[in-house]
């Protein structure tokens, strides 16, 4: 389902270009790096998200995203180890795979783990490691789908988003990092979403490792 | 073979006391925790009295510690010191005119702005700016710091910058002597200066080590043929 | 010789110490079981809303005109007070040739779901002293409101939709204007069939002294507003209906059809139909960790009851609590259980399986409790 390349951009510290099923997204991380007077924080470091939209100018939509992204990253982020500094995450967005106008959870769930490897390859202290996925509820037999095609969302009675903290080698689920939901649903249908995405997620973490395990190879490929 | 790890892995070591954390492990100030913040090698060293537990990852960007040799770029002067940037867009580190061999008030050091300069890290505390110096403190004597005149740098990756430093059985260099001959200065933070007599080799030098970090240390001596091949043949 | 050093404990005034350690302040007061506000854990603030008499429709003995709020309505909850005025505009809808009148294509695409819904346009303002560009969370506060309207199908589009009178005056000079669906339907066919307008509706939130998150008084502010929303009926001349001008230009000729003058009438309003089971209310809740350690030392002889675990608090409210706590949840629920919204940030712990079910509880016994104020305010 997931394909991803890290170190792709050469200028930034760390970068990865993801593809989710019909969503690809680039993500670039710098830092840390010197913040502006406005964004140093005195005591750790400061979080600057940035989204680009595939077509377009960013609006409302973006800023909206980049804050959705923050609240996932922030707590992660070893941020005490690097005070009055600033860590500067960008994404662009090259392709959407949902009608932008009124949907953002498959840019926002390829977002969240693009920023996970891209986070990894830039070398920022993690306090551990998170992956997310997004999940729609179909039909009135309340069917579960993991990854919803842009068809089956666009059908969708709710369209949920989970990203978790996982641990032990993506074995072990530490902390809900995000849950979002929207549309029409009840109490029942959420908890069967959540226990159906939790596992969803543990199986995404665990293709991120791969993804972080390639890239540690191939960055001490001159020991060989 | 050293274990992969990532961050939120379980560190493999059993109790807690007597543990020397280094770089990519973290020690929670509230929980008190010890745990892995970057992905890569872990590594436990052990003496008679400790245990030493780092995780040896790769990155572009570098934070000064201690004791680090470096190759700055002087970005500006002030009265009393230099800013120095070890690397684009990172808080400036300062380099003081005192810390030159022979220093004194009226003797003021004659570097420039846009000079690059080879220096040790005498200062690193991460709420304080950090400070270099160009002379050895503990003696007060010259220790071959100071201005690099001319030359080349390349950009290489921190754990490649390491491995240069720090292995001495690493043979790219010996493979690059035989081919030129060449003044280095290999800073920690991923900065490699290098100056050969002739522009030519300096530049086979240069593109060699930009290649080699990205490839098998048994693909080194071709590339850095091919390389000094190129250099050669190309018309005047 | 040696001089006593004399080490005196500072106090503070505990509006003082909640400024300068919002985390302390805190957990002193979740010892005691109180919070900084001195509600309980579960506690909600009172909400009081009225329409605030701003919209054209609530007052007829004021003068209409000029007036171009459709609906409104202003909420008070504790120190925070929330103004929401709905206004709107009508656009025409493009109609391509095929889907003329053709109202079956439209309910046999119904599986695609927003297509059945509307949105409004909300632009919040909290207000600060000072005017300036947009802060982010004013931008994101916005964006998830209209998201939420959107997803939470509150607004049918049908709900929208223009039904256009026409404004005939008969021989004697005398004018009137009939509307499709009040009259016997007299009106050509031929105009509707044509022509398709709908309102918009744009929604205007600011905010009074900011006092802990908003996104959940703002949307209840605006699911208020809307409640309470007319909109004007609008009609056209009959003698534009239908008005063509022939043009001829350097020997080419062609014609333009005028575009119609629509016009609100300023004394005729509808009610803006709701879907009801839709219409959710939104509340938020706090997950904190009781730190044991920074309980104020008790007496011995006191029960020493274990408090260690987390607790969950309804309502955030006030700086120190927004600053100490790492997990929110915010809910919008309706009175009967159905969930529009659910959002959990976490971060500082676990929000466990049980806290979510209980503020699951909590928000809709708000939610009910919250519908119940509404349906009192109308009357």
């Amino acid at each position: 389902m997931i394909s991803a390349q890290t170190g792709v951009l050469d200028q930034v510290d760390g970068s990865c270009k993801l593809q989710c099923g019909e969503t690809t997204v680039i993500c670039s991380v710098t830092g840390p790096i010197e913040p502006k007077a406005r964004q140093e924080l005195p005591s750790q470091l400061a979080l600057e998200v940035v989204v680009r939209p595939c077509k377009g100018v960013p609006n409302t939509r973006e800023k909206l995203l980049e804050d959705q992204i923050r609240g996932v990253v922030t707590p992660v982020l070893a941020k005490y180890l690097y005070p009055r500094q600033l860590c500067q995450i960008c994404f662009q967005i090259l392709e959407s795979g949902e009608p932008e106008d009124e949907y953002n959870v498959k840019e926002l769930n390829s977002c969240i783990n693009a920023a996970y490897l891209a986070l990894i390859d830039s070398g920022v202290a993690l306090q551990s490691s998170f992956s997310s996925v997004c999940v729609s509820v179909l039909g009135s037999n309340n069917e579960i789908l993991v990854n919803p095609t842009q068809e089956q969302l666009i059908k969708s009675d709710s369209t949920h988003i989970l990203a978790l903290e996982v641990g032990s080698g993506g074995k072990k689920i530490q902390n809900v990092l995000l849950i979002e939901s929207n549309g029409d649903f009840t109490e029942e249908i959420m908890f069967n979403v959540l226990s159906r995405a939790e596992k969803a997620c543990v199986e995404v973490a665990l293709e991120l490792r791969k993804a972080v395990e390639d890239k540690i190879k191939r960055d001490f490929i001159w020991k060989q | 073979m050293n274990t992969l790890i990532a961050p939120g892995d379980k560190l493999d070591i059993a109790d807690k006391e007597n543990v020397v954390i280094g770089p990519g492990v973290y020690c929670d100030p509230r929980t008190q925790e010890i745990r892995p913040v970057n992905a890569g090698f872990e590594v436990i060293g052990s003496t008679k009295k400790n245990l030493s537990i780092r995780v040896d990852h790769n990155s572009k960007r570098y934070i000064p510690a201690v004791g680090d040799l470096v190759v700055g770029l002087i970005t500006g002067s002030f009265s009393d010191s230099y800013r120095v940037s070890l690397a684009s867009f990172s808080s400036p580190v300062t380099l003081s005119y005192m810390a030159f061999p022979n220093a004194s008030k009226k003797n003021r050091p004659s570097l420039k702005v846009g000079d690059l300069v080879y220096a040790r890290v005498c200062k690193a505390d991460k709420e304080l700016e950090a400070e270099i110096e160009c002379v050895d403190s503990t003696t007060g004597k010259d220790a071959g710091f100071g201005l690099l005149d001319g030359g080349m740098v390349a950009d290489v990756s921190l754990a490649f910058s390491r491995e240069l430093t720090f292995n001495n059985e690493y043979p790219l260099l010996t493979l690059l002597a035989k081919n030129a001959q060449f003044e280095i200065a290999i800073g920690i933070n991923g900065k490699v200066w290098i100056k050969c007599d002739d522009v030519k080799s300096t530049l086979a030098c240069y593109r060699s080590i930009n290649d080699c970090q990205s490839h098998p240390s048994a693909e080194h001596k071709f590339i850095i043929s091919q390389h000094f091949k190129a250099v050669t043949n190309s018309v005047q | 010789m040696t001089e006593s050093l004399e080490l005196r404990p500072i106090t503070f005034h505990p509006d003082v110490l909640a400024r300068i350690a919002p985390e302390l302040s805190m957990q002193r007061h979740l010892s005691l079981g109180l919070r900084p506000s001195l509600r309980s854990f579960e506690e909600f603030r009172n909400v009081e809303i009225s329409d605030g008499g701003l919209s054209f429709a609530s007052n007829a003995d004021i003068d209409r005109k000029g007036n171009n709020i459709l609906g409104s309505n202003v909420l008070k909850c504790g120190k925070t007070m929330v103004v929401t005025s709905i206004t709107g505009g009508i656009v025409e809808e493009n109609i391509s040739g095929s889907r003329v009148d053709d109202e079956s294509t439209e309910s046999s695409n119904r599986a695609d779901r927003l297509s059945r819904f509307a949105q409004v346009h909300p632009v919040v303002e909290v207000e600060r002293g000072r005017v300036g560009a947009p802060t982010d969370e004013e931008m994101t506060l916005s964006q998830r409101l209209r998201d939420c309207v959107l997803h939470s199908g509150l607004i049918p589009k049908k709900a929208l939709d223009v039904a256009v009178g026409i404004r005939s005056t008969d021989s004697e000079g005398i004018s009137s204007i009939l509307y499709p669906d009040e009259e016997e339907n007299t009106i050509s066919s031929g105009l509707k069939s044509r022509r398709k307008w709908s309102y918009v509706l744009y929604a205007k939130i600011q905010v009074f002294s900011r006092d802990g998150p908003l996104f959940e008084i703002c949307w209840n502010s605006l699911i208020y507003a809307l409640k309470t929303t007319q909109l004007p009926r609008a009609f056209v001349d009959e003698r534009t209906a239908d008005l063509k001008i022939p043009v001829s230009m350097r020997g080419r000729s062609a014609t333009f059809r005028e575009t119609f003058d629509i016009i609100c009438d300023a004394s005729k309003f509808q009610p803006l139909v709701l879907n009801e089971e839709n219409v959710a209310f939104a509340s938020n809740f706090a997950i904190i960790d009781v730190d044991p350690e920074t309980e104020l030392p008790k007496d011995e002889d006191e029960m020493q009851v274990d408090q260690g675990g987390s607790v969950l608090l309804a309502d955030i409210q006030g700086e120190a609590e927004e600053a100490s706590v790492f997990s929110t949840i915010s809910i919008i629920s309706s009175d009967a259980g159905r969930l529009k919204h659910f959002k959990v940030i976490g971060g500082g712990l676990n929000a466990s399986m049980e806290h979510l079910k209980k503020s699951l509880n909590l928000a809709k016994l708000r939610a009910s409790d919250l519908s119940a104020k509404s349906s009192s305010g109308d009357r």
